[in-house]
């Protein structure tokens, strides 16, 4: 190795990347030049004291940590959901012709995810609460007041509804209260014959698709797999 | 429980972006970019060069910085205050800071942070080659700015 060699191996020298037979010839010119020996000491000497300025500061993140557990928790709660609605596709690959039942994942994953967000977590939505408001909306679907009245499950009463998309479909969304349970209940007209798919649990909440030879409708709840089931066969016997 | 890597993460993207907030914000950004592509961690290869490379590509993705025209930002007075404020400090970094970043890049990475020069050439994807020609560079240049006299310690 000459001169130029070692200026040039320095770095890979001073990274401890050296080895075997480079790093013997490496130092044996050190041995034997003095001006690269003590090119080399000014470098480590440097490198010490950018050590010792800079690396000695270790910045203070316990709050940025606590803002990246706090997204990390919202996004595994969506792939959980995603996850969930996925598995729950295989679930009912063999079902029905009807949009309910062919487009399952993507509609319990919607209709989970609008429960949670609208209904449990109350974020803003413009609701209809009046209930001649409610059955106006409900007339659009081909829902009688009378039924929008004895959809929800028994002793429950009619908190709102609106219209939303699950997906990109329009529906009827209406909530029921029964005790301090909330019970959501999409409804779509249907004319595909009827069915009940057994209930799924997605996220939090049972989902349970059904459909009379008139509409489908999905029941979201968070309540055991066997309510579910029932408020879903009840509001089946009304539609 | 800590985080692990979040203390040398921030420092390094304090030192990169000179604007505690953007450093904080990039570091945020890091690590669930890190969480999110976990799956692609090789797990016999070194997770500490993967989480600065992540950090790294965030950083140049946001487009804070064109490669071919380094501009040298002045340090903040936001980092000045936190650093330890011995005069010895503030010398290396006020030297530090006038370098061209990519020099002062390949410095933190290599030396304060540790990395092997073939790990900061995958950190900052440049060739091997470059990363030696530009820490030779940056040493020498860290040198001339440093007062000779406070050189022996």
């Amino acid at each position: 190795m000459n001169c130029v060699d070692i200026s040039e191996q320095a770095p890979l020298y001073l990274a401890h990347e050296l080895s075997g037979p480079d790093l013997r010839a490496f130092e044996t010119h050190l041995d034997r030049c003095r001006s690269c020996a003590e090119e080399i000491e000014l470098q480590v000497s440097i490198d010490a004291r950018l050590r010792a300025s800079i690396g000695s500061e270790i910045p203070e993140t316990a709050d940025l940590e606590t803002v990246v557990r706090r997204q990390i928790r919202m996004v595994s709660r969506a792939r959980r959901r995603r996850f969930l609605a996925a598995a729950a596709a295989v679930v009912f690959s063999v079902a029905g012709s009807a949009w309910w039942f062919t487009r399952t994942p993507r509609i319990y994953a919607d209709a989970a995810r609008d429960h949670q967000a609208e209904v449990v977590e109350h974020q803003p939505r413009r609701w209809r609460s009046e209930l001649a408001d409610v059955n106006a909306l409900a007339s659009r679907f081909g829902l009688p007041a009378s039924a929008v009245a004895a959809l929800g499950p028994a002793g429950s009463t009619l908190v709102h509804a609106k219209i939303c998309r699950l997906d990109g479909l329009q529906v009827l969304h209406l909530v029921y209260k029964s005790g301090t349970r909330e019970i959501s209940l999409f409804v779509r007209r249907n004319d595909a014959g009827a069915a009940t798919n057994a209930p799924v649990l997605v996220g939090h909440d049972y989902v349970d698709a059904f459909r009379t030879p008139r509409f489908s409708a999905i029941v979201v709840a968070a309540a055991s797999r066997t309510d579910c089931l029932s408020f879903a066969q009840a509001a089946a016997a009304v539609l | 429980m800590a985080i692990p890597q979040s203390g040398s993460l921030l420092r390094f993207a304090c030192r990169l972006t000179n604007d505690r907030s953007a450093a904080e914000d990039l570091v945020q950004e890091t690590l669930l970019q890190a969480w999110r592509s976990f799956h692609q961690f090789e797990p016999e290869s070194n997770i500490r060069a993967w989480l600065f490379r992540i950090l790294v590509n965030t950083f140049y993705g946001q487009g804070r910085r064109s490669r071919l025209a380094p501009v040298i930002v002045p340090l903040s007075a936001g980092i000045r205050s936190r650093a330890v404020s011995t005069d010895e400090t503030l010398e290396v970094l006020d030297a530090l800071d006038r370098l061209p970043s990519e020099q002062r890049e390949v410095l933190l990475l290599g030396v304060v942070e540790g990395f092997t020069c073939s790990e900061v050439s995958k950190i900052l994807s440049v060739p091997i080659g470059t990363v030696m020609s530009r820490l030779s560079r940056g040493r020498r240049a860290l040198r001339e700015k440093l007062n000779p006299v406070s050189m022996a310690i």
